[in-house]
């Protein structure tokens, strides 16, 4: 199963060596190469760091701080999740057509990454023990020096893992980039798959985007190495805190803060895109067309996701059981896809399939698949939880009372585990509705999803005609994201 | 005086959970808060380390009046349940946290980290990670922490409480030794009652929020105020009896008691104030043998007394007895009374 995953890379490294060292090094050292790479890494860099300040802060203010109406917050800041990138940027682009570049880019990527960090440093803080930090008053610190040297040590771990999820997200997005015309790399190797026929070309700069992706990975483990040894070993010994009262006037800000945000990720695009549906009904709007795409759109992401957890689950439940060197490797193959931008698993698959199983060029299964492949990560991280709730002695006790160990595991084991592998796959089915380049690149001829569909209209300026489509791709996709959102799950 | 609380009132949202407390810890004085879960003690705890703030009353520490103190100014060290050990910092790290400022200059920390390490017994385990550590060498550490800048007063906030038996018992000892060593003076906050009458010089009971009794071990448990204080300082048969002033009918006999009024009273018995003989050899009264727990050093003779009262007496391991037996039972000593009815 791990070794599906490591298909795309290994065929992509394949392919380029087929086409000759010559013709790869040419391809690799132009100029222009470089320039691409610079330009990827700025924005990954500025997004990264974006997020990773506004995402502490917001989750210290949502988990530590006395605010009025806590809960309608949480939903509030997870809700982006539901906003694809590239949604977000059609909205800000049919109101303003002159926007483009890094800035804007950059403001638009760090508005939707954010809950991928907010939520996770989340779960840190309230898990954070507030035990340390009164030791640490009592030892002299002040209230801003606990915070830097004892709180700030303990979320920092989960910080650092929901950037790293933003800057790969970062790294591999294709709409946004695409639509503010912010020359990236994601940009580049499509246009140079789709306007050259130099599919050579293509392979080498698939291949670096993943080099890249794979250095922001090392990166990030190495920053977390040096921050994580303080997530190990401590043990929670007091009540969680109380929240801290941030007086009128700091509570007004905060508030305002917080508005601003959930207005510029939430409420803006959704007006402009309402607005835009309203003035759009003299347009005609195609609603056999849509349904179609719709239905589409559900159909490939619920197939994708139900083949991903069916292959995550052996792998979480070894992950969970047995720590093995030899399970961990799998479990590090497993995650690939996790640093693979969609773009490079899409066309590492069209050469794959077109190859070894050309029947199943631009079939279903393979969009399937490859919707495997990047999202596998997600479900093994979810359904490894959910398997190591169920303690081993519980399995033990199981088989004392007469079950097989099939039996124990799906009886006993799957029952606790159901409610945690069900999030899994909703996880991957609103992400795998959210993706763009990959479905672009694979999805059966004929077929059109409601991503798609958005990004062809888009991509030709019309954007009256694309608005149905990003208004029902949001609603679809808000359902799974507003279904994983629920406080109750957040605050587990 | 080292500490002083007056008159400390303290709470949440739901209401106050102290209600006028007042305590004295002397200096170099090993003070146990003794209570029940609920009793307010771990507000009295953070109370005092100014990481809850009162709704009235004063702390002074060393003649400072630290009340409106923030937690970092108050020079009171703290060691709480489990040690609470920064898990991204080395032990020496940890022993070093509050080392900071003029008072610890950057050259005396390491002497000054050594020093305590040595004194907890810990001189070689420096440069270990806190996961490292089993959890009475991880409580160790945190006492060391505590200690190292000088603190006025330590707070102990149920440090034994996840070690095992065996372990805690060399770890109070172990504490209290380096405590006594360094001079500081300390409140443990406990529910042990054999943790608080064995380490302490004095201990205050506190419940529903409200210091009941302080006094010396010796004292609290020969002469509890009230039945339920006799109750849960150890083991006790509260018997009816009614006095003249100076001796007391119960039904196992006549005894001397410190002068009182006469009337009705409650007569407080411990078990090991009980006398039991199998060969009719004492004239108490007959009782009947239901059960024995046996500890090896002595054991526990649970009883039916002539009335159909339960009782307990604590022998030694010598008497042999079976359950179903017939013995009498003779009370020993001066006994202690507390009003009826408490």
């Amino acid at each position: 199963m791990a070794a599906a995953a490591a298909i795309p890379l290994g065929y992509l490294v394949v392919r380029v060596a087929d086409a000759g060292a010559d013709r790869a090094w040419q391809a690799l050292w132009r100029e222009r190469t470089w320039e691409l790479a610079v330009n990827s890494a700025v924005l990954v860099g500025l997004v990264s760091a974006g997020c990773l300040v506004l995402g502490v802060a917001l989750a210290w203010l949502l988990t530590r701080a006395d605010l009025p109406a806590r809960r309608l917050w949480w939903v509030l800041a997870s809700l982006p999740l539901a906003m694809p990138s590239y949604v977000a940027a059609f909205a800000w682009l049919a109101t303003w057509p002159g926007i483009h570049g890094l800035w804007p880019l950059t403001a638009v990527m760090v508005l939707a990454c954010l809950p991928y960090v907010t939520l996770p440093t989340m779960a840190a803080f309230r898990l954070a023990d507030q035990g340390l930090s009164d030791v640490a008053r009592t030892l002299g610190r002040g209230a801003a020096g606990t915070f830097l040297t004892v709180t700030l040590p303990q979320v920092l771990p989960a910080a650092l893992a929901g950037t790293l999820l933003a800057a790969l997200y970062t790294l591999s997005d294709f709409g946004a980039v695409s639509l503010f015309r912010y020359e990236a790399y994601t940009w580049a190797v499509h246009a140079a798959y789709q306007g050259t026929f130099d599919r050579t070309l293509a392979a080498v700069m698939a291949l670096v985007l993943a080099v890249l992706a794979l250095l922001v990975v090392l990166a990030e483990r190495a920053a977390r190495r040096r921050a994580g040894r303080g997530a190990v070993a401590t043990v929670r010994t007091t009540a969680p805190a109380a929240p801290v009262r941030l007086g009128r006037a700091g509570t007004v800000a905060a508030l305002v803060a917080m508005t601003a945000l959930a207005a510029a990720s939430l409420a803006f695009p959704l007006t402009v895109l309402a607005g835009r549906l309203a003035a759009a009904t003299r347009v005609e709007i195609d609603w056999a067309g849509l349904g179609e795409s719709a239905l589409s759109t559900v159909t490939l992401s619920t197939a994708g996701a139900l083949l991903t957890v069916v292959l995550a689950l052996p792998i979480a439940h070894l992950a969970a059981r047995r720590r093995t060197r030899t399970v961990a490797a799998l479990e590090g193959v497993s995650y690939l896809g996790h640093a693979l931008p969609g773009i490079v698993v899409g066309l590492s698959l069209v050469f794959f399939s077109l190859r070894v199983v050309p029947g199943l060029y631009q079939s279903a299964a393979v969009l399937c698949f490859a919707y495997a492949v990047l999202f596998l990560p997600k479900a093994i991280g979810a359904t490894r939880a959910a398997v190591e709730r169920t303690p081993p002695a519980v399995e033990e006790v199981a088989r004392t009372l007469g079950r097989s160990a099939l039996r124990t595991w799906a009886g006993v084991t799957l029952r606790h585990a159901a409610p945690g592998v069900a999030a899994a796959a909703l996880l991957v089915a609103v992400t795998a509705m959210k993706e763009l380049p990959a479905t672009l690149l694979l999805r059966p001829t004929g077929v059109d999803t409601l991503a798609t569909e958005l990004w062809q209209r888009t991509a030709v300026g019309a954007y009256g005609a694309a608005t149905p489509a990003a208004l029902a791709l949001v609603l679809v996709a808000a359902v799974p994201a507003w279904l994983l959102s629920r406080p109750e799950r957040i605050r587990r | 005086m080292t500490l002083e609380l007056r008159r400390l009132v303290a709470g949440y949202r739901t209401g106050p959970v102290l209600h006028d407390v007042s305590l004295d810890v002397e200096e170099r004085e090993f003070v146990s808060v003794l209570g029940v879960s609920g009793s307010g003690k771990t507000t009295l705890l953070r109370t005092v380390a100014g990481l809850h703030r009162p709704d009235s009353g004063r702390i002074v520490l060393g003649g400072r009046d630290v009340t409106g103190l923030a937690p970092e100014r108050r020079r009171i060290g703290l060691v709480p349940q489990e040690g609470a050990l920064f898990g991204h910092l080395t032990v020496a790290q940890n022993v070093g946290f509050g080392l900071r400022g003029g008072r610890w200059p950057t050259r005396s920390r390491p002497a000054r980290i050594a020093a305590l390490l040595d004194l907890v017994g810990l001189a070689d385990h420096g440069r270990r990670m806190p996961h490292e550590l089993s959890g009475g060498q991880r409580q160790r550490v945190a006492l060391a922490r505590a200690l190292a800048p000088e603190p006025d007063l330590v707070l102990l906030d149920e440090p034994f409480a996840a070690l095992d038996s065996t372990l805690r018992a060399g770890l109070r000892d172990q504490v209290r030794a380096v405590l006594r060593e360094s001079g500081t003076a300390a409140v443990l906050i406990t529910h042990d009652q054999d943790e608080a009458l064995s380490l302490s010089d004095r201990v205050a009971v506190l419940s529903g929020g409200r210091i009941v009794q302080t006094g010396t071990p010796r004292e609290l448990y020969r002469s509890p105020r009230t039945g339920w204080l006799a109750r849960f300082l150890g083991d006790a048969l509260l018997l009816p009896g009614r006095t003249d002033g100076t001796l007391v009918s119960t039904p196992l006999g006549r005894h001397e008691h410190a002068a009182t009024d006469p009337g009705e009273v409650t007569v407080v018995v411990r078990p090991e104030q009980l006398a039991l003989s199998a060969d009719d050899a004492y004239d108490g009264p007959a009782a009947v043998v239901d059960r024995i727990a046996y500890f090896g050093h002595d054991q526990v003779v649970h009883l039916t007394l002539p009335g159909g009262d339960s009782a307990r007496a604590r022998v030694g391991a010598g008497v042999d007895l079976t359950p179903g037996a017939r013995v009498r039972v003779r009370l020993t000593g001066p006994v202690h009374l507390v009003g009826t009815g408490t």
